[in-house]
């Protein structure tokens, strides 16, 4: 089961998926569940139980929207599977007319008209001191804003690194076939988050403080080194591992610099993958 | 003559597990075809960048999946992302077919 969780932002990140779905002309459905209705705000963990063995091997994505509701996402349209997953939805909120199905390519601008109302509807938050996270250096230079509540809440998350009974693993990988293969062999063992961005990796990361991270180098918007430089600077524990096609000098110096803890060139094989995990552990 | 997928990586990563390689070849196909696509909208001069991109993009899956030989093509698109249109038109159509080859491979594991 690869279910990723988006609950940083998510209301812009699912504008990009829907992006995402109409440029490529891919199949994908969506089942929006208006939780807020109800006062309902459900737990990451209780999401990912209620799915597991309905969702089988299939990738799929949950964003939680700020205001409570959540959208169920996934490649394919299969019939039977949608009616499961509203069976088990409203087993768990028994309250009728909750849900709406989308089909985000056919339905995509219908969703993204309401996402875009969610978005307005979101008061700014009075904390939020914007401090920026990345430097405009570098050719493909992004400027993200952190604020303090997420600094905050990071911190924490990462005390609590030592107790944790099972390994926290972050892919932050842009080919989805590559991503896939990668969080499905993690995924057996390690509670694991895969994302294609470095944006969104960055949600992630101080959303839950992975304790490693396997970092692809070649990224749309921020890259790999980008990211690392400024993890690396926010965090003194942070454990890296370079994933890339490419095993260029300038690469692997980039990264010794960014304290990155490994460097694998694809392809990918279970053992190089397997010895990143055993050194973090020393 | 040797396959065109040595599968023997991937199928330890999956641990034998057929599904999950069946999703991934899925994935596969629906990603190289989407990437075949882009090559071939920036085969001119301007989309130089592009072209590497996506080339070290298809280089990156194929090697992941173990199509060593659609790697190898790939990666020689990606270092020639500044050669002539003709010269890139004639590593797409390699790229094509050796693609063919290895869809056909993986399809008869499916």
């Amino acid at each position: 089961m690869l279910i990723e969780i988006v609950n940083k932002n998510a209301e812009e990140a699912l504008l990009s998926l829907i992006e995402e779905v109409n440029r490529k002309n891919t199949a994908m459905v969506g089942i929006y569940f208006q939780l807020s209705k109800v006062g309902a705000s459900p737990k990451e963990d209780d999401i990912i139980n209620m799915f597991k063995s309905m969702l089988g091997d299939r990738q799929a994505k949950v964003y939680f929207f700020r205001d409570g509701d959540i959208l169920i996402a996934w490649h394919g349209a299969q019939k039977a599977l949608i009616e499961e997953v509203r069976k088990k939805l409203y087993e768990q909120y028994p309250v009728e007319n909750l849900d709406s199905y989308y089909d985000l390519h056919a339905q995509g601008e219908e969703l993204r008209m309401l996402i875009k109302k969610k978005i307005e509807a979101i008061p700014p938050s009075p904390k939020a001191t914007n401090q920026p996270l990345l430097s405009n250096t570098g050719k493909q230079s992004t400027t993200l804003k952190i604020d303090s509540d997420q600094i905050a809440f990071f911190k924490a998350k990462a005390k609590e690194r030592k107790g944790r009974m099972k390994t926290e693993v972050l892919v932050v990988e842009d080919q989805n076939f590559s991503k896939q293969l990668l969080v499905g062999m993690l995924d057996k063992n390690y509670k694991t988050y895969g994302t294609a961005s470095a944006e969104q990796g960055m949600e992630l990361y101080l959303a839950h403080a992975p304790d490693i991270v396997f970092l692809d180098i070649e990224l749309p918007g921020m890259n790999g080194h980008q990211f690392a430089e400024q993890i690396n600077k926010l965090d003194p524990d942070s454990y890296i591992v370079m994933v890339t096609a490419n095993s260029y000098t300038d690469d692997v110096m980039r990264a010794k610099n960014n304290n990155a803890k490994g460097y694998v060139v694809k392809p990918y094989s279970k053992q190089k993958i397997l010895d990143s995990l055993k050194n973090l552990k020393k | 003559m040797s396959e065109p997928v040595d599968l023997k990586n991937l199928r330890e990563m999956t641990d034998g597990d057929k599904e999950m390689e069946k999703s991934l070849f899925q994935e596969f196909f629906s990603s190289f075809e989407d990437g075949i696509k882009a090559l071939k909208a920036s085969l001119g001069d301007i989309a130089a960048e592009t072209w590497r991109k996506n080339a070290h993009a298809l280089k990156g899956i194929s090697l992941n999946l173990g199509a060593n030989k659609l790697g190898e093509l790939c990666k020689s698109a990606q270092e020639k992302n500044t050669s002539p249109q003709d010269a890139k038109k004639s590593l797409l159509a390699e790229i094509e077919w050796e693609y063919a080859e290895v869809k056909k491979f993986l399809q008869g594991c499916m």
